[in-house]
């Protein structure tokens, strides 16, 4: 029964892996290919058998559907083994090494590919203008810890390394325990920073937490040994594959290649290794409107424009309400607002500028300032040992 | 200036990307969940790479972006009304001069001839790029040897299994 249960578990972590839909940078998008052969079961069985209303794909993080189909997995692992075992082709016992180091590679892996965004400042960005501008109370949890996790770039640092070290320690047998209890730790916190929080990453992190556990079972014993009972250590499981040293050297040489190749490759790609040096699109910022009535494509009362950095153009009204519309820069940096059919040709003296606004053959000019984000206390992101030097600094 | 050009016209699309909840609270979206927004689990999600740029006629480019998304590996972008390409103001370095340098540059040695079949080209160069863009038919290679190494492995002896 034990074994059915560990071979299940280990099966469905890696059926999991490969099932998910995740952006890969080098690797073959394979997640995104096999939940779509998967998604016409697990959205029939999320709509009609569970009767849930289906708003999202299961290729979304959090999707009901995307629920559905890791319990599908579950089944299939667990149908697998009892195939496998009936069937009597391979040694348990060689499966559950195979199984455990895959399960302790693919833990590597994700704290890894995590880990190295937050070292290189790309995952918790600084806080757009928008929302710098958007009152406290009117911010939910959700992307209030997420502005928040921009605003510190050392605690980002400090994050990343606790994920990259457990990472590099998982990957070597010896210190895979010690790797193993290093992220169970790691990603409770961000289990229940994703629970506490609500953001929508709870499935993928409580399945890294189960891979955890799965990776530090083994050693249960041992654990005990050491921590509770005091007694002598019981002898270490051998969890490692079975393979002559030069080919465990080969295959564990090309798959840590592959592995940092696709953590590392977006990067070299936009040969930024920080996030947060990286240019921002063209007008980036916030723009306060001069003048009285200002209207801008139908909205009147405009107070501030805004320029998001993934390419968005938010207008924030007077009593302070958002509109966003999706944009482009043209080659002559204008902004192109295709959804109004309208260009925004924008002229700078100084911190004061003009939005040129072209639509329907009229123009409208709209006079505005611009406002110096980093002077804003949520973009000083400075250190202060004592109370004096916080209050000289704020002199 | 080259840089800044170069990144204000490539990055405006997605470098960073988080759950595509927060995308979408981040730029104020009036919807939950918006569809522009690319959901990677908390990850910065997909970027966009400019690979080419090809002369299409008169005052037009067509920009071809390498794009890290399995539905959307390759986006072409047409630009019209281009002011460097403008009657008198046509200055093909100036346009160099705003991409990055392993940009490849198509076409600009016939700014003077009609390309009509450029469409075309493009269309057929998209077809190609889906085509190699596929790796279901990797996994069924795959799939297919794993389960004949399953079918051609002996059983074992019962007493060592």
């Amino acid at each position: 029964m034990k074994t059915i249960l560990t071979s299940g578990i280990g099966i469905w972590i890696v059926l999991f892996a490969l099932f998910l839909p995740f952006t890969y940078s080098f690797f073959p998008h394979f997640g995104y290919e096999l939940t779509n052969s998967l998604s016409s079961i697990s959205e029939w069985v999320a709509k009609d058998a569970l009767e849930i209303n289906i708003y999202s794909s299961p290729t979304t993080s959090d999707s009901a559907a995307q629920f559905v189909q890791a319990f599908l997995l579950l089944i299939i692992a667990f149908l697998l083994v009892v195939i496998a075992r009936k069937q009597r082709r391979f040694s348990e016992i060689e499966i559950g090494r195979f199984l455990h180091t895959s399960a302790a590679y693919i833990l590597s892996f994700f704290l890894l590919k995590y880990g190295v965004d937050k070292l290189f400042q790309f995952q918790f960005y600084a806080p757009e203008p928008n929302t710098l501008f958007t009152p406290l109370g009117m911010l939910s949890k959700d992307i209030l810890f997420w502005s928040s996790m921009g605003t510190s770039s050392s605690y980002n640092t400090f994050m990343g390394l606790s994920e990259i070290i457990p990472a590099f320690l998982l990957l070597h047998h010896r210190t895979r325990l010690l790797g193993g209890l290093i992220a169970l730790g790691v990603l409770v916190n961000v289990l229940m920073i994703n629970f506490s929080f609500d953001i929508t990453v709870k499935l993928l992190s409580m399945y890294l937490v189960t891979v955890s556990i799965y990776v530090i079972s083994p050693f249960l014993k041992n654990l005990y040994s050491f921590f509770i009972s005091h007694s002598e250590s019981s002898a270490k499981p051998e969890k490692r594959i079975q393979l002559k040293p030069k080919v465990r050297t080969v295959v564990k040489s090309i798959v840590v290649i592959l592995l940092f190749t696709e953590i590392l490759f977006s990067y070299v790609q936009v040969r930024s290794f920080n996030g947060r040096e990286m240019e921002k699109i063209a007008h980036f910022g916030s723009y306060e409107v001069t003048q009285a009535d200002a209207d801008v494509l139908g909205y009147q009362n405009v107070h501030r424009i805004h320029i998001h950095s993934k390419g968005y153009l938010i207008l924030e009204d007077k009593e302070g309400s958002f509109v966003d519309f999706p944009i482009r820069i043209a080659p002559d940096q204008s902004i192109i607002v295709r959804k109004e059919n309208a260009r925004f040709f924008v002229s700078k003296n100084g911190s004061k500028a003009v939005f040129k606004i072209q639509k329907d053959g009229k123009s409208v000019d709209i006079l505005t300032r611009k406002i110096d984000l980093d002077a804003l206390p949520a973009r000083d992101d400075s250190f202060h040992w004592t109370v004096d030097g916080l209050i000289d600094a704020q002199k | 200036m080259k840089t800044f050009l170069f990144l204000s016209l490539f990055i405006s699309g997605s470098a960073f990307s988080q759950t595509n909840v927060i995308a979408a609270k981040s730029h104020a979206s009036t919807q939950v969940v918006d569809n522009n927004d690319l959901d990677n689990f908390g990850e910065p999600g997909p970027m966009r790479f400019i690979a080419e740029v090809k002369y299409l006629k008169d005052d037009c480019i067509v920009e071809k972006y390498n794009v890290e998304w399995s539905d959307h590996d390759t986006e072409y972008d047409t630009i019209c009304d281009h002011p460097f390409l403008q009657a008198g103001t046509i200055d093909i370095d100036r346009i160099k001069a705003m991409y990055p340098e392993e940009t490849i540059f198509k076409r600009f040695d016939k700014i003077d001839l009609n390309t009509k079949k450029s469409r075309k080209e493009l269309r057929e160069e998209r077809k190609e790029k889906r085509s190699k863009g596929s790796s279901g038919i990797l996994f069924i290679i795959i799939g297919s040897g794993l389960f004949l190494i399953y079918l051609f492995t002996p059983k074992m002896n019962p007493s060592r299994y």
